[in-house]
């Protein structure tokens, strides 16, 4: 990793423009975005974005507009397929959730990529690359989480009530054995979905080790092309060099059936307590708002990383220089000029500021001093 | 290999706390200063890699969600009342009881009418009800439940019952079964990619004691 310190920048601002550049490096460019969009996109698309408590006003011609919640949406809604052709776009902007652990709306800089259009197994693979390339440009320890839903799907595909399936769903998503167990036994499903269903919510770590596991599932077309892709993209990953046991599988990363149909992935940073990178394939939302092509992307929330981050310098300024009425306005420039000239950044003041840390405190008067005996 | 790093346990305050750390202990994962009478709030023992805090049972929930503790033990009530994204590892068995609907002896739901209902899991009974096309005026109290039927503050009340004679005692009797609860065994998941090891092996010497 290249650790390029600009001062007085914030440890967060530079990953994030490693990130800009990584993305740069891979032939993605920037897609800028304002902050509103139509709320109707939302509602057309209610399980892949929340829409409680999306931010909502009518703007001057009377249409109702939203505070962006999201930004995949508005990127999908502007793509135009080409044929053959990948369409490969990054971004960085603000986003505005309701947080139900907080009971408050927040603002959020999500930065993060989406990749749209002729998708295929590199694309796919390449995009996850750049995940745990990300992961790493932070400069932690770091896990991503790899999972597919079309194991999970194939494996789901003879229970038809729907409620039931998301239930057992969101179950994986727990890892909670016991109650995927009781819902079986309750709604008398057939119990030799039960065994597979143990094995995916008991498989996580290694590729080679759950490769062998996933192999003696049940599974039909759909599972098993998902096993081909997650090898390909296991391969990918291990000739860059990010296998390393950071990089693993676990079904637990779970989402929306009607949305994604392949390939999930999350990524985590040791200290800070809830994922802070999401991403996958999610070519049903394409379908469902009429465009061709399949399309991955991810976000990284860097807001999430405060608890581990050093934030800035330490100090507000690393001089505090105090002048008084005997000092006039060149005497100060003068001393100013020679601390800066030593690379400190000096805070002029006629007496000591509350809660303001500085290395250390210096006179004018001393500096008038030292310059008459030198 | 890595050193094995220590776990943060929250345990709830009370009855069902002490039972798990009993467990906990017998699987050697014992910190004995947690039975000496004193001020102390967190307990620790590095030998057995594990740091214990005793918390509120409802707060256990946020202890975890938000890593400050890597693992926990809580009802099944507070898991389904405020839904944290947790791993929910281990059904414990232990501290079964269920969430019941209640009303005096010998009510009846007059459907016509809204039904008043006071509890302290909103979002339970909110669900249940809603699942039901049922029209609610919920009460949200704090304690003592039971009093809201009989003073004529609500028509019913959702709550936890236990032995059922608390209910008896005021002439209430249960009416619904919402559903089963019992202790779980829950984790941050993002400490469990990184203490993947420990917070398995905990899962498992809990797991001994649960009775098939």
């Amino acid at each position: 990793m290249t650790e390029s310190k600009i001062p007085g920048i914030g440890e967060e601002e530079q990953i994030r423009f490693r990130l800009h550049e990584l993305y740069r490096r891979h032939g993605y460019n920037r897609f800028k975005m304002n902050k509103f969009e139509e709320y109707e996109l939302y509602l057309q698309n209610r399980e892949f974005v929340e829409t409680e408590n999306i931010i909502v006003f009518n703007d001057m011609n009377g249409r109702l507009m939203a505070l962006k919640p999201d930004l995949t949406l508005s990127i999908v809604k502007n793509f135009r397929p080409e044929k053959d052709v990948v369409s490969k776009v990054y971004y960085s902007e603000n986003i505005y959730r309701y947080l139900k652990e907080n009971r408050a709306h927040q603002e959020f800089m999500q930065t993060g990529l989406e990749c749209m259009g002729a998708i295929d197994s590199w694309q796919i693979a390449e995009v996850t690359a750049l995940a745990a390339k990300s992961l790493n440009e932070i400069g932690r320890n770091y896990v991503l989480e790899i999972s597919h839903m079309g194991i999970i799907a194939d494996l789901l595909s003879d229970i038809q009530d729907e409620g039931i399936k998301q239930d057992i769903v969101r179950l994986i998503g727990e890892k909670n054995l016991h109650d995927i167990r009781r819902i079986i036994e309750e709604n008398n499903i057939s119990k030799e979905i039960e065994g597979p269903l143990e094995a995916i919510v008991t498989t996580y770590g290694n590729w080679e080790d759950a490769r062998a596991v996933l192999e003696s599932l049940p599974l039909g077309e759909t599972g098993k092309s998902a096993i081909s892709e997650l090898s390909e993209v296991f391969e990918v990953l291990k000739n860059e060099d990010l296998g390393n046991g950071q990089v693993r599988i676990d079904f637990s990363i779970v989402n929306d059936m009607n949305y994604y149909s392949g390939i999930l992935f999350k990524g985590f940073i040791d200290g800070v307590p809830r994922s802070v990178l999401s991403g996958g394939q999610y070519d049903l939302l394409l379908r469902r708002m009429g465009k061709e092509g399949g399309a991955i992307g991810f976000a990284v929330y860097l807001d999430y990383l405060e608890q581990v981050l050093s934030g800035h310098e330490r100090n507000d300024a690393d001089v505090l220089l105090l002048y008084d009425e005997e000092d006039s306005a060149s005497d100060i420039q003068n001393a100013f000029h020679i601390l800066s000239q030593r690379g400190k950044s000096v805070l002029t003041e006629r007496a000591v500021p509350e809660k303001i840390r500085f290395g250390e405190i210096l006179k004018v008067s001393d500096f008038k001093k030292t310059d008459g005996k030198n | 290999m890595e050193q094995r790093k220590t776990l943060s346990v929250a345990l709830p305050k009370g009855r069902l706390g002490n039972q798990v750390y009993n467990m906990l202990e017998q699987s050697g994962y014992e910190c004995p200063e947690i039975r000496e009478e004193s001020r102390k709030l967190i307990f620790e023992n590095p030998e057995r890699g594990v740091r214990y805090f005793q918390v509120k049972p409802t707060d256990v929930v946020k202890y975890v969600e938000r890593g400050a503790a890597d693992v926990g033990i809580c009802g099944k009530d507070i898991l389904l009342e405020y839904t944290p994204s947790v791993y929910e590892l281990l059904d414990l068995g232990i501290g079964k009881c269920r969430m019941c609907v209640a009303a005096p002896k010998g009510w009846r739901d007059d459907r016509e009418r809204t039904l008043r209902v006071a509890t302290k899991f909103t979002n339970i009974a909110g669900n249940y009800f809603a699942e039901k096309g049922r029209d609610i005026d919920m009460i949200k109290l704090h304690g003592s439940i039971e009093i809201a039927p009989i003073v004529g503050l609500s028509d019913v009340i959702v709550d936890i019952v236990e032995t059922g004679n608390t209910l008896r005692e005021n002439n209430l009797e249960v009416v619904e079964t919402v559903v089963p609860i019992s202790a779980r065994f829950i984790a941050n998941k993002a400490a469990f990619q990184f203490r993947t090891k420990e917070i398995e092996d905990m899962r498992d010497a809990l797991a001994r004691f649960v009775k098939k």
